[in-house]
């Protein structure tokens, strides 16, 4: 009875330990411990190296960076959002996710293709940039133009929920606007900003795409680039790259406890009772004016720019020569689609990979949202901090702990070199989405739904087949593509695991950008983009479905 | 059926929601009364197998159902009971038949099911609503459907946790009585969890009253209210008037104007008067007490009147605990 109790926590266990665990303790091993024994040479050695604080100081500034002008462009945003007429357009926060799903490494493609000389910019305006965009600057606003949708939702729904019987509070009590948003709103606001804040933060240390493709050209290293270099040029530099991964995934952390203690203290339940937001929207016509054009402007460089420039080159003849209706081809998609062509048998990779990865993470975050339910007892906080430690921890250490864990000798098999190496590690970063997903549409039922099923279900078949999949079904769908769209493009991991002569579209966009030829990398970019823009939709629909039905 | 629990108890850490409980409830209809977080729910919890004791045994008639030292535990579909819940817990994807239909499943073959269903839904007037979803009824017609699924299982036993509380007024007292002649009608047995006295004083043959984890006193409805065990029981269930704080009391209605056989006199001073519609709740200090009775004239505030006290209704709590 002990066993069968615990048999569920213990399956999970050992799959969440294998997948994720053993690939961070393999870090830590490999960093510190040399022939058996305890030392800290490697680490020294990383940080007595100059380049290290170089390296440091610049993922760290570039954070601080893109903090700042990520809020400077997501808090109007939110602002315009709730207070003026586009409140009412909740189609647009569908159009605000499309630049943050965009993989980072297509949108930068797409802006130095712009901004390059004889780029799009200079065809165009017939003259040179009056600015120069490589530079730090312009990977700060690559980057922001990324990740500001992130800042702008959660500013906007903490603006929401501060509406309702606050805002009427603040107008019954309170004296002049601007002291009312002051002493009361603002303070309320403050602690879902520094939240989302420290999320943009641990983001932009985390990101890949960005610094290999623009962040190379202009020379400015970040942890995640350093790593992907020593384990990727030679010479190759093993505990060189687990150092700074633990270095890395320590920011990290800290980030996260100070996120924590923050949430923690300094929440409240904003959610008042009665927040209809009943008051009617009466803009002058400069403020519609004003708004308006200011979503324009940030949907046109966050989505306009980079969109048109990766089209624009996938359908050109011979790239150099002008935009024109006769430099314009459509032979690259064919390319693309040609059976037996390596574009082709890349994409069919990424496809097969996803569709398998996310198949398997979604049946294992199933189980764990089920089990884990409210989290109250210990085994499964325990197991929901474990299947959501990829949120926190970038990418690239985790790669990096696969390549440890299934090349370390005294395994008696290992996946290394096969295709379940890509597919495990998609599983391992994206196993959260999988989780979130189920966990939310499992959090919209009435908690009294487990005690319902457990009195009257006569077995957990019934309650399975009868009760849990067509409930949540359209929630583990959603969290199915999900996973899937982000795991096909998914460029760090795919770069450091995939066995050789294997490519998947990530790659192939990124060699071919790289060294080769740029319209057919942005020929597979578009298709890319489109079947996540396709997806994004898809889980729009699927998600109002599940509230409606709800 | 006779439930008895022996020792149970619940701990969550070092916190002790339900203290060691002794126990056998005999009676058709019982309520578990008490305000909330005292454990009530929790016991609830514990009879019907969704929370695990930390020790004790529970026996249904001569059937040991849960034993910590023996390791049973048995599930709670195999428990031979039912439950409708505070949220009802109906689930929102499956048509009203389904939903009462869904306990049967795997236990009687279709024909069947249709039949014990719709005398399920005609039992509690939902026959008309059976391919609807829950989400399109209202809350009254949602907690009848899952009171349809409790007694469509033929259950020994239906547990009610809080079962009226998200009703308004008027359709809970509907409700009461429905639920009662319901209950009835299938010779089954139930047990209330509540907060709200006069449900527990309206719906049960006996009484169990509960203050933090523990059992402070089980009886009828009367007893509870005539003689309470002590001076929690006393406050918590109608109105007391203390002659002596904490030893000696007085119901409101022993209280009077006007002269009657056996009463003693007191003076008193009012303080408020609260107009109840069908008489007046009058609030006045009496030897530095606050003293409630009731009236069909209103008072005015700073009035000086005579009280008549019936003396062979004073309960002494002393008399109890000794």
């Amino acid at each position: 009875m002990i066993v069968r109790r615990h048999a569920p926590f213990t399956a999970l266990f050992i799959i969440l330990s294998i997948l994720a665990v053993a690939p961070l303790l393999a870090v830590i091993g490999y960093t510190f411990l040399e022939d058996g024994s305890l030392s800290f040479d490697s680490m020294l050695s990383v940080l007595q190296n100059n380049s290290i604080f170089k390296t440091m100081q610049n993922s760290l500034l570039l954070g601080l960076y893109v903090i700042a002008l990520t809020t400077c462009i997501a808090l109007p945003l939110a602002i315009i959002r709730t207070k003026t007429i586009l409140a009412k357009y909740d189609w647009l926060d569908i159009i605000f996710t499309i630049p943050f799903m965009t993989p980072p490494y297509i949108g930068s493609m797409g802006w130095i293709l712009f901004m390059q000389h004889n780029g799009y910019y200079e065809q165009i305006f017939q003259a040179d940039a009056p600015f120069t965009f490589f530079s730090v600057a312009g990977m700060v606003f690559i980057m922001s133009m990324h990740l500001y949708p992130f800042l702008y939702l959660m500013l906007k729904n903490a603006l929401l929920r501060i509406d309702g019987s606050f805002q009427d509070a603040t107008l019954i009590y309170g004296g002049h606007p601007i002291m009312n948003w002051i002493r009361a709103i603002l303070p309320l606001l403050i602690s879902s900003y520094v939240m989302a804040a420290l999320l943009i933060f641990i983001k932009t240390l985390a990101e890949f795409g960005t610094p290999a493709t623009f962040g190379k050209r202009i020379g400015y290293d970040v942890f995640t680039t350093e790593i992907h270099g020593y384990l990727s040029h030679w010479p190759i530099n093993i505990s060189a790259a687990t150092s700074l991964s633990l270095i890395l995934l320590s920011v990290c952390m800290l980030i996260w406890y100070i996120q924590n203690v923050i949430s923690r203290k300094h929440s409240y339940g904003t959610l008042s009772g009665k927040s209809t937001n009943a008051n009617q929207m009466k803009d002058s016509l400069i403020i519609r004016i004003v708004s308006s054009g200011y979503v324009l402007i940030i949907l046109g460089l966050s989505i306009g720019v980079p969109y048109f420039s990766i089209i624009a080159t996938s359908l050109l003849k011979v790239r150099g020569e002008a935009l024109s209706l006769s430099n314009i081809t459509f032979s690259h998609y064919t390319d693309l689609f040609t059976i037996g062509s390596s574009s082709f048998q890349a994409l069919m990779n990424s496809i097969n990979f996803a569709f398998v990865a996310s198949t398997i993470a979604v049946t294992i975050g199933f189980c764990a949202a089920l089990y884990i339910q409210d989290g109250k007892r210990k085994p499964q906080q325990f197991l929901d901090v474990t299947s959501l430690l990829s949120n926190i921890i970038p990418g690239i250490v985790f790669v990096v702990g696969l390549i440890l864990f299934w090349n370390a000798a005294w395994l008696p098999a290992t996946i290394y070199n096969t295709s379940w190496m890509p597919i495990v590690t998609y599983i391992v970063l994206f196993l959260p989405y999988s989780v979130q997903y189920t966990k939310s549409a499992l959090s919209q039922l009435h908690p009294s739904i487990h005690q319902s099923n457990a009195v009257f279900a006569q077995n957990s078949w019934i309650i399975l087949l009868k009760i849990w999949l067509p409930l949540l079904g359209q929630g583990i769908l959603a969290g199915w593509m999900m996973t899937f769209i982000i795991s096909m493009r998914e460029l760090v991991g795919s770069l450091l695991i995939l066995p050789p002569s294997v490519e998947t579209s990530a790659t192939f966009i990124f060699s071919q950008f790289e060294q080769g030829d740029v319209s057919k990398g942005m020929a597979m970019a578009v298709i890319t983009v489109l079947l996540t823009i396709l997806c994004i939709f898809l889980i729009e629909l699927l998600q109002r479905k599940a509230l409606r039905t709800n | 059926m006779k439930i008895h629990l022996k020792g149970v108890e619940k701990k969550y850490g070092n916190v002790q929601a339900v203290k060691p409980i002794d126990l056998t409830i005999e009676d058709r209809f019982v309520t578990i009364l008490g305000q909330s977080g005292c454990g009530k729910t929790t016991l609830l919890k514990m009879l019907a197998g969704l929370t695990e004791p930390t020790a004790g045994e529970i026996y249904f008639d001569d059937t040991q159902i849960f034993s910590q030292s023996q390791k049973v535990n048995v599930k709670p579909n195999r428990r031979e009971i039912a439950m409708v819940f505070q949220d009802f817990g109906l689930w929102p994807h499956m048509t009203v038949f389904d939903n009462v239909a869904f306990g049967l499943r795997g236990k009687v073959s279709k024909s069947e099911r249709t039949e014990i269903v719709h005398d399920a839904l005609k039992k509690v007037k939902l026959e008309q609503k059976a391919k609807m979803k829950p989400g399109e009824l209202s809350g009254g017609q949602q907690q009848r459907v899952a009171l349809a699924r409790a007694i469509a299982v033929n259950p020994k036993l239906i547990l009610f946790d809080e079962a009226l509380s998200a009703l308004d007024a008027i359709l809970r007292e509907e409700m009461r009585e429905e639920i009662l002649t319901i209950v009835q009608s299938i010779g089954s047995k139930a047990i209330f969890v509540t907060h709200d006295q006069t449900e527990a004083m309206a719906m049960s043959d006996s009484i169990i009253v509960m203050n933090s984890g523990e059992v402070v006193q089980t009886g009828t409805p009367e007893e509870i209210y005539h003689s309470p065990n002590n001076s929690f029981v006393a406050n918590f269930i109608g109105k007391t008037n203390w002659l002596e704080e904490q030893e000696r009391m007085i119901r409101p209605e022993h209280v009077h104007l006007y002269p009657q056989a056996n009463t003693t006199t007191r003076s008193a001073v009012v303080r408020k008067c609260m107009y109840e519609g069908d008489r007046y709740l009058i609030f006045v200090e009496t030897n530095g007490l606050l003293w409630k009775f009731y009236d069909h004239h209103p008072h005015m505030q700073g009035e000086r009147i005579k009280l008549y006290i019936e003396e062979n209704t004073i309960h002494s709590l002393q008399k109890q605990e000794a």
